[in-house]
């Protein structure tokens, strides 16, 4: 996407250096999207609304200075205090029933959220138990592939079940991807309204001691039967090829598990035994072949239930991993977009709904990486490697901006 | 400009169900409302253990019921021999004292709407057909919107995909309607329910979870409007003391914790755990072996240390040895203020209590990763038989405990681990030993450690 890639520039990132804050100053001061953003978060009204200004802000400085409930009158006082405090992290909260700001000369029960965007986090560690090819913090092309297809899953719901329009995907910076849903109706919903759409989605249930985690019925409901086509797509290549979760003992001995039949864990068990190496491919063979063998034996009795364990393992290792809490309460915070990661020094940048497969995180480019370009051509700041994302984040405000002078002209009439 | 249609009192009882949307006029006589609430609430404390203890709507029923037809009966309009009037004024009358009774804080306000709600459910599924639907049309602004027959067959694959066994037999008789997907919630997080662009459709069999969740959005409201009436009410010395008396039943129904600040040191707390109750010992067994523990595994281990008396320092002290993998500037950054929190020295400065069983085992699911929860429920029936093991419970034993537990009785089983590994030490009486109903973790631990104490 972009010609400077990620390589060509230093990304060991030392966010206590002195000149960390001044690089962020530049940053917000030349290139972050202010009047875009100000739209979005305005609901793109012509003048400033409580939307904006009783928004909650909150802000990370240096390296563990925390400060909440900020809020500002308009742009121009949200970027005076960007510029002035340089945070190193920037999250967005809930609009509340009074200026966050005045939180403390009001009584509790005279500051409540009233709306806030729905918001989704979907974050590689939840995956650890079943990727193979990094751990906590670290990603690659191989596991990216889980976050894409969990955006294609959780956007085609939104879309087609919920209705929704304004959707925004955004890269976290490091590891994962949160959604933006910014229709009136989304930001409207209370927090069991929240609660209902997450447990809609959500299929991987249980902890750390609970090995199955997916029981689903015969009959797939709509949206499971729309995501099992999606997941179908990769599953082959994301988790058998690529993956290879079956290849070693102790990652076929967790899939041995999930079933709990006995004639089919002793066969299986048996067959994978036999090679200390072999491809999951085969391995994935071997277990359908030991599968029509017990179902044959059966003659029909229960062994419908053996496919349906085969189709719930597909979702264990494929459906997306939401992490609940963020998007059931209405004021918990999020990162906003176009944040710089402090650990990677990549900008937030959004991801384009019709580009999932596209997107590369690693090509995503750094702070680093923006200024030096600023500085070979200081004379047009908006042509940075930043521009295609900042086009996807323009698009999506005048969706909303459309909506707005829609419902603006109906009224009127 | 909305015009209120609801007139200001309810003086009549036509209908079996009530939504209650208007307060009784009637003279009371005082001994009666706290009589009858105090009643009413037997009812919703019983309907609570009995949601906790079975799953299928059956199976509460016959919990509640005795309860129900001591305290509260209410019989159908076919009914001609039962006093009719007498019991839905009651009725009526008790409901409105407790809503105001609980309508003092947000949590005692969610506790009443989410039982009064179950027992209005239970309710209306008793109700025959002929009498529900008369009560639905007579309920103001309440209408459903039916799917035209070119709209259904369009989208019959899905909606039958969506649909339960018995809806799907009948299908081609069945009519169906739709509603904004919020109304319906419950379904809609179920997966119960087929979404299109926002709108929910249903089969018109299932138009009572509509009236359901209806009722529960008005009394929402409902509960909102007693909260600010209840402020300028304060003057009445007649019913305050009443009120009060009432809210304070439901409080006391949480365990309170025995043990005072400062008893356990850091050094003391890996000694304790033959005390522990299996959720705990779990959390404590993997801290140790992990080096680290996710943040809801934190709350609820490190309340519960609260509990038995860890201090905020010693508990500084337990989390820091325990976090081995970390450096110090880490540990300051991100888990002190954490821990500080618990002991309401940041942030809200919120003294929280320990979390009870019901809270464990009903909020906040264990996701992949996750090592908090209550054994009972979220194990794997084999992580269940393992850990049960490994604690060298005998074959016999650990089946009657899962036994208990693949029925979803959490709080029996852990209730029979408890008197099984306290056997030795419990006092016989007749062929069954009496033990406290484990419903707290930290009463688990209180127990435990007084049985010890007494010899």
């Amino acid at each position: 996407m972009s010609l400077v890639t990620a390589m060509d520039v230093d990304t060991s990132i030392d966010v206590r250096s002195p000149e960390y804050p001044v690089l962020l100053r530049s940053f917000y001061d030349k290139i972050f999207p202010f009047t875009a953003y100000y739209d979005w978060l305005n609901g793109c009204q012509p003048t400033p609304t409580k939307l904006f200004q009783n928004r909650e802000f909150s802000f990370t400085i240096g390296n563990d200075i925390y400060i909440r409930y900020q809020s500002f009158k308009d742009a121009d006082a949200l970027k005076a205090e960007f510029l002035r405090l340089c945070p190193g992290k920037i999250d967005i909260g809930a609009v509340y029933t009074t200026r966050p700001r005045d939180k403390k000369s009001v009584l509790p029960s005279a500051f409540q959220p009233t709306e806030k965007e729905l918001v989704f986090d979907i974050d590689m560690t939840d995956y650890d138990e079943i990727r193979t090819c990094c751990q906590g913090g670290d990603i690659c092309a191989r596991c990216w592939k889980f976050m894409v297809v969990a955006m294609k899953i959780v956007h085609a719901a939104l879309v087609e079940d919920f209705g929704f329009r304004h959707i925004m995907w955004v890269y976290s910076g490091r590891r994962g991807v949160h959604c933006w849903v910014s229709d009136e109706r989304a930001r409207r919903l209370t927090n069991e309204g929240r609660r209902a759409v997450v447990g809609y989605l959500e299929v991987i249930r249980g902890g750390a001691s609970q090995e199955r985690k997916v029981h689903l019925p015969a009959q797939l409901h709509p949206h499971l039967a729309r995501s099992f086509g999606i997941i179908k797509e990769y599953f082959s290549e994301l988790i058998l090829i690529e993956q290879d979760v079956l290849r070693r003992s102790d990652g076929w001995a967790k899939v041995l598990k999930l079933f709990s039949d006995e004639d089919v864990r002793r066969e299986l068990r048996a067959a994978w035994a036999e090679d200390d190496e072999q491809a999951s491919l085969d391995r994935w063979d071997t277990l359908d072949s030991v599968l029509a063998k017990v179902a044959n034996q059966r003659k029909n009795k229960k062994s419908g239930n053996l496919a349906l364990t085969k189709r719930d393992i597909v979702f264990q290792y494929t459906y997306p991993r939401l992490d609940d809490k963020v998007s059931t309460a209405m004021n918990h915070l999020l990162k906003s977009p176009f944040c710089v990661h402090p650990k990677t020094g990549r900008v937030c940048v959004p991801i384009a709904s019709d580009q999932f497969d596209e997107f590369d995180p690693l090509a995503v480019p750094t702070v680093h990486q923006l200024l030096a370009e600023l500085q070979a051509n200081p004379q047009q700041p908006g042509q940075t490697s930043l521009r295609p994302y900042l086009k996807i984040f323009q698009d999506f405000v005048a969706g909303i901006r459309r909506d707005q002078r829609t419902i603006k002209e109906g009224a009127q009439r | 400009m909305v015009h209120d249609h609801t007139p200001h009192y309810q003086t009549k009882y036509s209908q079996r169900l009530n939504f209650y949307q208007a307060p009784p006029e009637s003279t009371v006589k005082v001994e009666d409302v706290e009589l009858w609430a105090l009643e009413r609430l037997q009812v919703l404390k019983s309907l609570e253990s009995a949601l906790i203890r079975f799953k299928t709507e059956d199976d509460i029923r016959q919990a509640v019921e005795p309860t129900l037809h001591q305290y509260l009966p209410l019989a159908s309009n076919h009914n001609r021999r039962a006093p009719l009037a007498a019991e839905r004024r009651k009725d009526h009358i008790s409901h409105f004292v407790l809503r105001l009774a609980f309508s003092k804080t947000a949590e005692s306000r969610a506790w009443f709407l989410r039982f009064e709600t179950a027992l209005f459910r239970l309710r209306f599924a008793a109700t025959d057909f002929q009498e529900r639907q008369t009560f639905i049309e007579g309920l103001p602004n309440f209408r459903l919107h039916l799917v035209s027959a070119a709209r259904k067959e369009a989208l019959a694959a899905e909606l039958r995909a969506a649909s339960s066994l018995a809806v799907t037999k009948s299908f081609d008789s069945e009519g169906f309607f739709e509603v904004d997907f919020e109304q319906v919630a419950d379904l809609v997080q179920r997966r119960q329910v087929f979404l299109r662009a926002g709108k929910a459709y249903l089969p018109l069999s299932d138009q009572g979870v509509l009236v359901i969740n209806e009722f529960k959005r008005r009394l929402e409201q409902g509960l909102q409007m007693a909260a600010k009436a209840l402020n300028r009410m304060d003057e009445d010395d007649r019913l305050a003391p009443i009120l009060d008396n009432l809210s304070s039943q439901q409080v006391s129904m949480e365990y309170q914790s025995k043990s005072t600040n400062g008893q356990i040191t850091a050094a003391d707390v890996d000694k304790e755990v033959h005390h522990f109750p299996p959720c705990m010992r779990h959390l404590q067994g993997t801290l140790a072996e992990q080096g680290h523990m996710r943040h809801s595994g934190r709350i609820q281990y490190g309340l519960f240390l609260k509990g038995i008396g860890v201090s905020i320092e010693e508990a500084m002290v337990y989390w820091r040895r325990a976090f081995r993998h970390l450096s110090d500037d880490k540990f300051q950054k991100e888990y002190a203020y954490n821990i500080r929190h618990m002991y309401g020295l940041e942030g809200k400065r919120t003294n929280y209590s320990p979390y009870s069983c019901n809270k464990i085992i009903t909020s906040n699911h264990p996701g992949p990763g996750d090592n908090h929860g209550c054994p009972f429920r979220h194990f794997s029936k084999e992580q269940l038989v393992t850990s049960l093991q490994q604690q060298k419970l005998g074959e016999e034993d650990v089946g009657s405990i899962t036994e208990l537990s693949d029925q979803g009785h959490c709080q029996l089983a852990c209730t029979r681990h408890f008197e099984i590994t306290h056997r030795a030490r419990l006092p016989t009486t007749g062929a069954s030993i009496a033990v406290e109903r484990i419903i707290h973790p930290n009463q688990y631990y209180d127990q435990s450690v007084a049985l010890v104490t007494k010899e």
